[in-house]
């Protein structure tokens, strides 16, 4: 027994060691990447122009696709000022709210980082935790951005600015890519491209001849965000009054995944799987994955967001495709409602010892970052000018851009209405049912969800009482607001939703 | 002779100076002891007794992980859990993981043990090696590999099976509720298979040389040397094996999150895995006190699952005893 177990704990160290020497590595890299942000630096109390002490901040970021336009800022920073080392950790985009819960839970946020759904600027903000940004983003700077950009619970809190923009607020809607090689090996060219769900069928069987292994369309239906997204967005042309972003209605001022435009838009890709014009490893990949296989030949279609092109640009280097609005059941136009948010943003810690090399640090984002990312053919600046006057030469990246501008329609928001919503939100955050449409798309095609519309009308029956317990808690304590300020019925789907209207409202 | 006054004063006053010397040498004996364990109790107290001891007061508040303790909800967590759908089957999924690897890993790395622990059998050290290597790969690790191998369409075991002619189209292994609980069962119980293969050698190995000797005497054959008296012997090292594969089946994470992800839709989903959704849930708040209360009530169903083992290894401990004693007679006898 003793030779026994000698000889295999003496191979399973060996074994160990093999295997988990490149994670401790990595291990290493993250936690001095944590640690950086209150504790390196000794120069607390310098300003940038004045001692030259060098300082390291350090920035979480959690957009992948960003991080190459990140980088080469960060060395073009580092070559401007030299006393200053920008610490960018990599991590992973899943596990970033995790992560950042940990920091806040210990106290060690970097001196700049993404923010995040699960803990919305309201609460960092009554948490103590971020910075004022009024002195980055003085009036002059803040007209430079889109107009509604500067929205309350967004970016701003009583009129102050918390948070910076990373994107065009204007992001992202979903397109259909499409591969120009599988396209001409089935005999079709771009203009064989399917407008609406009757198309992409038929198309589609004839995609079914290049190869057995050839699809027309893949999806990676383990990522439920986009999944959700993408239905929603295909259900506002059979149900606009339905917002995509969250499946609410604006008129009724309800949820409703249970809208026939979600219904119907599920239904769809049931009987693209039962036809076989679905590629089967859909069900089981991520988005990323399936964006590869869709790269690799084995896919005509793929439906994804905005950033899918720089994707397969930088990372699959694959440059044969082109990109299409979303097709829809009758082939009417879609849309996503823009209502002068802005979901991607950073936040400076309040806590930071290096706020003057904060603030250099951010307004060399907003004049470099902004225009490498575009010239990248990631994302649109926050900034308009940046986005007319910089050169881009990446077709599909403009192709999506204008999709993705067409898309976006200014629709009521009800913080414009009653800022007491932006609490309401934070409130209903921890309360809405675990379940999306994208884990109960996943059920149906794996065929465990056999009642559609009624596993959607629980889920709408969820978000709406944690709506109504949000609302009441809020009510009760001193803040005026009711059900009412979540329905507009001057608004018009299709039709911008201008201030005049909110005023409207209000008489 | 009898000892003098004096004499017995200075005998007891001796005994006393050791008793003391003893005691002194004893106590300091101790405190060495005492710090040496001092580190451990630190450690163990700090990152074992202090995490359980908050989760029990932070199951009684509505907390996201963030900022102070205010929300107290009373019992609401756990009245909300024992309501949730999800939560019960997460509980029957880990239930089902559990009996089904103990199932499958008790015979079959009992049966290899017995190949593997004969003297005749060539290469013994390199099979063990090889069905131990699993054992020491990080559950993660397997998870992503073995993900690609039962992935569907040109994936390996597709590939393979479809080429052998025993299937006609691919089957998406990972994407029905049945065969994803299927593969994550095989690939848990091919992860514990070298361990609990260990146990049992290790098991075979203590069995008394005379049992056996003494059956070959009385003319058994392999097979029922090993019905009738490798078997009953080996009863208390199985009520060990199922103890130890239950255990290492309650807490399945790692696998399951990189494997399946817990889906599809819930279909895998543990309990480890339905707490740790809603202590770090991406999509939304975080709620630390629920997942709490979550982590209590299985913590409890684990605990009445291990005093229920614990009885039944000591139940067949004193039953293995049994033959094991009659076998040392009978070995005795013929001495």
């Amino acid at each position: 027994m003793n030779k026994i177990a000698f000889g295999l704990l003496s191979s399973a160290a060996a074994i160990s060691l093999l295997l988990t020497g490149c994670s401790s590595e990595q291990t290493g890299s993250t936690a001095s990447g944590t640690s950086s942000g209150t504790a390196s630096g000794t120069a607390a109390a310098d300003t940038a122009s004045g001692s030259k002490a060098p300082v390291t901040i350090t920035y979480w970021s959690r957009w992948p696709e960003s991080r190459q336009a990140i980088e080469q800022t960060i060395a073009d920073f580092e070559k401007d000022y030299p006393n200053i080392h920008v610490d960018f950790p990599d991590i992973v985009s899943s596990q970033y709210p995790a992560q950042l819960q940990a920091a806040i839970s210990s106290n060690s946020l970097p001196d700049i980082f993404a923010n995040s759904n699960a803990v919305p600027i309201d609460q960092l903000n009554r948490l103590g935790l971020i910075h004022n940004l009024d002195d980055v983003l003085t009036d002059e700077r803040k007209q430079q951005f889109y107009d509604g950009t500067w929205t309350e619970g967004y970016t701003t809190l009583d009129g102050s600015v918390y948070a910076l923009p990373h994107f065009t607020p204007r992001r992202y809607s979903h397109m259909l890519y499409y591969n120009k090689d599988v396209l001409a090996k089935a005999g079709l060219t771009e203009n064989d491209v399917p407008k609406s769900w009757e198309d992409l069928e038929k198309v589609g069987e004839k995609i079914r001849q290049v190869g057995s292994d050839v699809y027309p369309l893949i999806l990676g239906i383990k990522t439920d965000w986009l999944v959700t997204g993408y239905i929603g967005q295909m259900a506002t042309a059979i149900k606009p009054e339905v917002v995509p972003n969250d499946g609410f209605n604006l008129k009724t001022g309800q949820y409703e995944f249970d809208s026939p435009g979600y219904v119907e838009s599920v239904e769809f890709l049931k009987k693209l799987q039962d036809e076989k014009l679905l590629h089967p490893n859909s069900l089981v990949i991520d988005y990323r994955e399936a964006s590869s296989l869709f790269a690799a030949g084995k896919a005509a279609f793929v439906i994804d967001g905005t950033f899918l092109s720089s994707e397969l640009q930088q990372n699959n280097k694959f440059n044969d495709f082109g990109v299409a609005p979303l097709p829809t059941k009758d082939g009417k136009p879609s849309y996503y409602a823009f209502q002068g948010e802005t979901k991607a943003t950073v936040h400076v810690s309040k806590n930071t010892k290096h706020y003057e090399e904060v603030k250099l640090f951010l307004n060399y984002y907003m004049d470099h970052f902004y225009v490498n990312q575009l010239k990248l053919g990631v994302e649109g600046s926050p900034i308009v000018e940046q986005n007319k006057t910089t050169q881009v030469d990446n077709p599909q990246f403009l192709q999506a851009q204008d999709i993705q501008d067409k898309a976006f329609i200014l629709s009521p928001h009800p913080y414009t209405r009653n800022k007491a919503a932006v609490q309401v939100n934070t409130e209903l955050n921890g309360k809405k049912p675990k379940e999306n449409v994208g884990q109960i798309v996943e059920g149906y095609l794996a065929g465990q969800v056999t009642d559609l519309k009624g596993q959607l009308a629980q889920l709408s029956a969820g978000y709406n009482q944690a709506l109504k317990e949000s609302i009441d808690k809020v009510s009760r304590s001193g803040a005026k607001i009711s059900a009412t300020d979540y329905q507009f019925p001057n608004w018009t789907p299709f039709e911008p939703y201008t201030s005049d209207k909110y005023a409207e409202l209000a008489k | 002779m009898s000892l003098g006054a004096n004499e017995a004063m200075t005998v007891r006053t001796d005994a006393s100076r050791s008793v003391v010397t003893l005691s002194r040498r004893k106590r300091t004996r101790y405190a060495w002891a005492y710090l040496f364990v001092l580190p451990q109790v630190v450690f163990f107290a700090a990152f074992t007794i202090y995490p359980i001891a908050m989760s029990y007061v932070y199951s009684f508040y509505e907390w996201s992980g963030i900022g102070p303790l205010e929300d107290s909800v009373g019992w609401s967590n756990f009245s909300e859990l024992l309501r949730d759908p999800a939560f019960w089957n997460a509980f029957r999924n880990s239930l089902i993981y559990i009996g089904a690897t103990a199932a499958i890993l008790l015979p079959s790395s009992l049966l290899l043990a017995l190949v593997l622990n004969r003297a005749v059998f060539r290469g013994k050290v390199f099979y063990r090696t090889v069905y131990f290597l699993p054992v020491v790969t990080a559950a993660s690790t397997v998870g992503i590999v073995m993900k690609f191998i039962f992935g569907n369409e040109n994936a390996l075991v597709n590939g393979l099976l479809l080429k052998l002619g025993l299937l006609s189209e691919p089957v998406p292994w990972l994407g029905q509720a049945g065969t994803a609980m299927g593969v994550l069962v095989l690939v848990g119980s091919w992860k514990f298979f070298g361990m609990a293969m260990v146990y049992w050698l290790a098991g075979l190995q203590s069995l008394p040389g005379e049992a056996f000797e003494a059956a070959r005497i009385d003319g058994a054959g392999s097979a029922q040397v090993l019905r009738y008296v490798t078997l009953p012997l080996l009863r208390p090292v199985a009520a060990v094996v199922l103890l130890l594969t239950v255990v290492n089946s309650m807490h399945v994470f790692d696998l399951v999150k990189t494997l399946t992800g817990g889906g599809p839709f819930y279909a895998t989903e543990t309990v480890d895995l339905y707490i740790y959704n809603y202590a770090f849930n991406t999509s939304g708040f975080p709620r630390i006190g629920y997942a709490s209360a979550a982590g209590i009530v299985f913590g409890l169903a684990i605990f009445l699952l291990t005093l229920l083992l614990g009885w039944l290894v000591q139940a067949s401990r004193e039953r293995g005893e049994r033959p094991r004693r009659a076998a040392a007679a009978r070995g005795g006898g013929r001495e």
